[in-house]
């Protein structure tokens, strides 16, 4: 009895010193750099662009990402976050981008990144009261309750139709809802060193974004029936972003 | 003695107050269930005897310059804590430059304070309309020495804060007690909020004008909620809702957050406030310009006024060509946010009548 006693002590003691405990894994992070354009200059928030032999300024884009991971799919580093071109005032501004830095990503040789466009399906689950002010998801403006959904992506601006100088056509293109959620994964070798920031550069073309969404006719999307629009605007990214 | 009128501006010679124990309760505050968790600075925890403290100084025209204007002259109970005046008056009757916003479930604004989100807590927005020539035009030096000074106040700090003696009160923690005090303000028990908790049911007409507000089960969508958001019906954001028709950006009476920003695209643009209360608030936008919620849906409902940064969804409010009775509903709805157990709650009042 003495013995067992001795043994099963050991074993506690063992455990407690932390040989039973699982290695912490070394960790270093990825820094996205995200520039938007359109007609291939810098994208700039109320500079006025020709579209379908029309002129448009936009005044927002802004998207949920979720589930970022580099390397392996199921190694969630960055669950959600949100990308707001709202500083986007100048092309020089603009021409540098984005930054996002992706933290906790596992060290060693990577062959892929990917990540969710919207909200993924468990977090979208949840409504802003549930989230702490700290969380990109805690928003209200961010939730749509007919949808019962986070609003995954806005576009808006405005179009002057008549080409009268006056932009008097509102555009409001949002997205939200499990259906419309797009994974995206980017097949790319990079390597990640602990403690250290591996820069990797993207570029989302708003032209590619839109291409198939008429928004001469199409100005919002808010109605359940618009759910295909949508899925077309979420659906473009997997070839509108594209990774350098 | 309640209010600080007429009070001698020197420090007794006995300043200590340790002879007053300490030994501050946790505030309950109670949220309701629809409601998300408050943010309370770890600087700042809430106590019992802060919230009571902060509840005077918020009621007390020791505050301003001639003692005839407190906080609760701009934000009283019966107007939802706005003081259902267009401009609200200063000292010597000064008129301010902005409508009063409502304190309702000020706590829970996190991301900018005033109508253009030009400070971040209320801490810092404490300290503005003391010295503001518009305001209560005092100087905080004073006040503080008043606040030394008093009969009452000294206790009331050592108690809520700890200090040990009467030089210890200061500025940062008179701002602190009111925080404390503007924290407990929550407004969830309207009809609105009942029916959430499935204690009450809409009217078919208010049902209608719930879902024009928020484009629920495919009503037109009159674009109310993407400003508006359950469950305080504001947002953190800053719109220009089309109430001006300015000829450049530069040309707005009042350029708002553009102020605040340096970006001329931000002229003209306010926050989104609460609506909750809203059949309280009266007169209603930053300069007070409407007299009825009739007179703000007839503003929405006709699309506003054109200018470069007129926020799209107004133009889009226009093409879906509200009717008569639709634009009713929206207002009973509105209606259904009213909280009368809000303004009546002793907690709220006056601790000096």
């Amino acid at each position: 009895m003495k013995t067992l006693l001795s043994v099963l002590l050991s074993v506690f003691v063992i455990c407690t010193s932390s040989k039973c405990k699982e290695d912490p894994k070394l960790t270093g992070s990825v820094e996205m750099n995200l520039k938007a354009r359109f007609n291939e200059q810098p994208f700039v928030l109320n500079k006025i662009y020709d579209y379908n032999g029309k002129k448009i300024r936009f005044s927002k884009l802004s998207f949920f990402v979720s589930d970022i991971y580099g390397g392996e799919f199921n190694k969630i580093a960055v669950p959600v976050s949100l990308i707001s071109f709202k500083d986007n005032d100048d092309s020089t501004i603009a021409a540098k981008g984005l930054n996002i830095t992706v933290n906790d990503i596992e060290i060693g040789n990577k062959t892929q990144f990917g990540m969710g466009i919207g909200v993924s399906s468990t977090l979208n689950s949840k409504k802003p009261k549930d989230y702490p002010s700290s969380n990109p998801l805690s928003e209200a403006t961010d939730y749509w309750d007919p949808w019962n959904s986070y609003t995954f992506s806005k576009l808006e601006g405005k179009i002057d139709k008549d080409g009268d100088g006056t932009f008097e056509t509102g555009i409001t293109l949002h997205t939200g809802s499990n259906e419309v959620f797009q994974n995206i994964r980017f097949e790319k070798s990079f390597s990640v060193a602990e403690n250290q920031k591996t820069p990797l550069s993207f570029e989302l073309n708003i032209n590619k974004l839109i291409d198939g969404i008429d928004l001469v006719t199409i100005n919002s999307t808010q109605q359940i029936g618009d759910l295909p629009i949508m899925k077309k605007f979420t659906g473009n990214f997997i070839t509108a972003l594209t990774i350098k | 003695m309640a209010c600080g009128k007429d009070l001698p501006v020197v420090v007794t010679e006995n300043d200590d107050l340790r002879t007053t124990s300490f030994a501050p309760h946790n505030y309950d505050l109670k949220i309701p269930s629809n409601f998300p968790k408050m943010d309370i600075p770890a600087d700042n925890p809430m106590t019992t005897e802060g919230v009571e403290l902060g509840r005077r100084l918020f009621y007390d025209p020791i505050l301003s310059l001639d003692s005839s204007v407190s906080c609760a002259s701009c934000h009283m109970t019966h107007g939802s804590f706005t003081d259902n005046t267009a401009l609200s008056k200063g000292v010597a009757g000064t008129l301010g430059l902005r409508s009063a916003m409502s304190l309702e479930n000020v706590g829970f604004v996190n991301k900018g304070l005033f109508w253009d989100g030009r400070v971040k807590t209320l801490e810092e927005q404490a300290l503005l309309p003391v010295e503001d020539p518009r305001e209560m035009h005092h100087i905080w030096e004073k006040v503080v020495e008043k606040l030394k000074a008093h009969n009452d106040y000294p206790t009331r700090f050592r108690q809520a804060f700890g200090i040990s003696s009467k030089k210890e009160i200061n500025k940062e923690l008179a701002v602190k007690a009111i925080a404390q005090f503007e924290r407990t303000i929550i407004s969830g028990n309207a009809k609105f909020d009942k029916i959430f908790r499935r204690e009450d049911f809409f009217t078919d007409d208010e049902l209608i004008g719930y879902e024009l507000f928020f484009n629920a089960s495919g009503a037109p969508d009159a674009q109310c909620g993407h400003c508006h958001a359950s469950p305080f019906m504001n947002s953190n954001d800053f719109f220009n809702n089309g109430l001006d028709s300015a000829k450049t950006l530069t040309d707005f009476k009042d350029i708002g957050r553009g102020r605040v920003t340096g970006k001329v695209f931000d002229n003209g643009k306010f926050r989104a406030p609460t609506l909750r209360n809203i059949d309280l608030t009266a007169p209603y936008m930053h300069d007070g310009r409407f007299k009825t919620i009739e007179e703000v849906v007839e503003h929405y409902a006709s699309g506003g006024h054109y200018t470069e940064n007129v926020d799209p969804f107004i133009p889009q409010i226009k093409s879906i060509k509200l009717t008569m009775k639709q634009k009713n509903q929206i207002i009973l709805f509105l209606k259904t946010l009213t909280d009368t157990s809000f303004i009546h709650n002793p907690a709220f009042q006056n601790p000096f009548n």
